[in-house]
């Protein structure tokens, strides 16, 4: 399990994340949602020690995990923006990342095969289409079977066979046992797909719960909509 | 890890063929201050002076268009399980080794070819000086990079610390000289020039050369106070303070930074 405890990042003067506290479920996905600048991928990255918290703790097994960096070796991560090393093809990024993590990457082929990669192997990054670059970024956070994946909009720009592939895929991956957390501005996919859901709203959790505790009836675009509606009220008052 | 980073790294700086462009510079100048003077001592000054005005320079721009370019790796490299340190310590020592190899071959091998039974150990501390100063000034590239996200402001400050280094420090210094010129000087100027890697650098290489009409002010009272060889070995400890503390600090600012 993974717990964010009171955290809270500053850019400057602009408060991103404001004394956040959650928790993501083992065995489950997590989503997090939130408008584009809520913080989303700033949350992940503190996870990831990619960005620093002003304040706060975050815990993995109630291990801190500040300044840390062996804890990195059991998590898979999918940037949002493929920022890529653009002269290399994907078959060397993956050989560099596999040498470097020295574990095996036993779901790799496979996965090419399933995302429907193997044409696009010898080609530099550069040359390559963005869906085609998050299907390597899909293959790099999968490819070695971790116990954590943190996937940063993972279905963005995927066309929708291979959008479905992934989903299917982070199916099977969480009925392993894993915990996963990811963002998506596709609802349906958030539908399909998480057990927890997580808002964020100007820096504040504004709902983190189950997703049956979300939606009562309806669905979850109704539901959400009451939620901003509601804090737009209260916020009026 | 380490070394699997450090190859991968240098074989991307190999690719980008500037660090070629620059090592065949150096060699066309060499080779042609041999043909067209062939004069020993003048291909000296002219190796000092590349070391001292040209290499600062190709340093700088060097190490901070790499650390840009390189940034398209931060994301993938950092979140794995890596610490930020080795990935700081890794490029580091791959741009000083390629960068440093492409000075030595492209100008230190015509030298040291034709100077084996000649002025072997003068031409050698000169490419030595020249390879601390691309050290220090890489260090700087890295401390200027990394505190700096925009592109075209990290290279306005490269160009302004070079310019600062060899011209308008220079300036000040003569500037306070002649305002002060009835007080002792001397120790004030030591400690002055000691906080320009490029004047240390002219300093050790002069003191070597023994060439007093390069030495300058601060060369003459070294060789006064200290005499040529403890001279030489305060201000190679000088300059390598040049080295080791920009490093400290630039990779400080990485091992802290958001990505
Ligand atoms: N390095 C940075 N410097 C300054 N502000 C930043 C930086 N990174 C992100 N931000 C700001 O933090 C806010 C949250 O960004 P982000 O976490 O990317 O949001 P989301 O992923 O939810 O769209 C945005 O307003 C963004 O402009
Ligand atoms: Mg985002």
């Amino acid at each position: 399990m993974i717990k964010v405890l009171k955290i809270s990042k500053k850019y400057g003067k602009k408060i991103v994340l404001n004394k956040i506290d959650l928790e993501f479920q083992k065995g489950a996905i997590n989503a997090l949602l939130g408008h584009n600048g809520s913080g989303k991928t700033t949350l992940l990255k503190i996870i990831l020690n990619l960005v620093r918290p002003t304040n706060g703790d975050v815990q993995i097994n109630n291990q801190s995990i500040l300044n840390k960096w062996e804890y990195r070796k059991d998590i898979g991560y999918m940037a949002q923006i493929a920022n890529f090393p653009e002269n290399l093809t994907p078959i060397k990024l993956f050989d560099l990342i596999t040498k470097l993590r020295n574990a095996q990457p036993i779901n790799r082929d496979e996965l090419i095969k399933q995302l429907n990669l193997s044409s696009e192997l010898e080609k530099p990054l550069k040359n390559l289409s963005g869906g085609t670059k998050q299907k390597v970024n899909a293959v790099l956070a999968l490819m070695f079977d971790l116990p954590i994946l943190i996937l940063d909009e993972p279905t963005a720009g995927l066309d929708p066979v291979a959008s479905r592939t992934l989903k299917k895929l982070l199916l099977i991956e969480k009925n392993k046992g894993k915990t996963i957390i990811l963002t998506s501005h596709i609802l349906s996919d958030i539908e399909q797909l998480s057990d927890f859901i997580h808002i964020l709203n100007d820096g504040n959790v504004i709902f983190s719960g189950s997703k049956e505790k979300l939606i009562t009836n309806g669905n979850l675009e109704k539901a959400i909509s009451k939620l901003f509606l509601n804090i737009k009220n209260k916020q009026n008052d | 890890m380490t070394k699997i980073l450090l190859i991968q790294e240098i074989n991307d700086l190999l690719k980008s063929r500037w660090i070629i462009a620059y090592a065949i510079l150096f060699f066309i100048l060499i080779e042609s201050l041999y043909w067209f003077s062939g004069d020993v001592s003048k291909v000296l000054v002219s190796l000092t002076n590349i070391v001292l005005i040209v290499l600062p320079l190709i340093s700088l721009l060097f190490g901070i268009q790499h650390i840009y370019n390189r940034s398209e790796f931060n994301e993938i490299l950092l979140s794995q399980p890596i610490p930020r340190k080795i990935i700081f310590v890794a490029s580091y020592l791959a741009t000083t080794i390629v960068l440093s190899s492409a000075f030595i071959l492209g100008s230190g091998l015509p030298i040291l070819l034709r100077e084996i039974n000649g002025e072997l150990i003068i031409s050698m501390t000169i490419l030595f000086t020249g390879v601390f100063i691309s050290c220090s000034f890489l260090a700087l590239a890295y401390l200027i990079a990394f505190s700096q996200n925009d592109k075209a402001k990290g290279f306005g400050i490269g160009l302004i610390l070079w310019a600062v280094f060899l011209i308008v420090y220079d300036g000040i210094f003569m500037l306070i000289l002649y305002s002060f010129r009835d007080y002792p000087l001397e120790i004030p100027a030591i400690v002055f020039n000691s906080l320009n890697p490029i004047n240390l650098a002219r300093i050790i290489i002069t003191l070597k050369l023994d060439l007093s009409a390069m030495m300058g002010y601060t060369g003459a009272i070294y060789k006064k106070y200290f005499g040529s060889t403890i001279g030489i070995i305060i201000s190679t400890s000088i300059l390598f303070l040049w080295i080791a503390i920009p490093y400290y600090l630039a990779r400080r600012i990485f091992v802290n930074k958001d990505f």
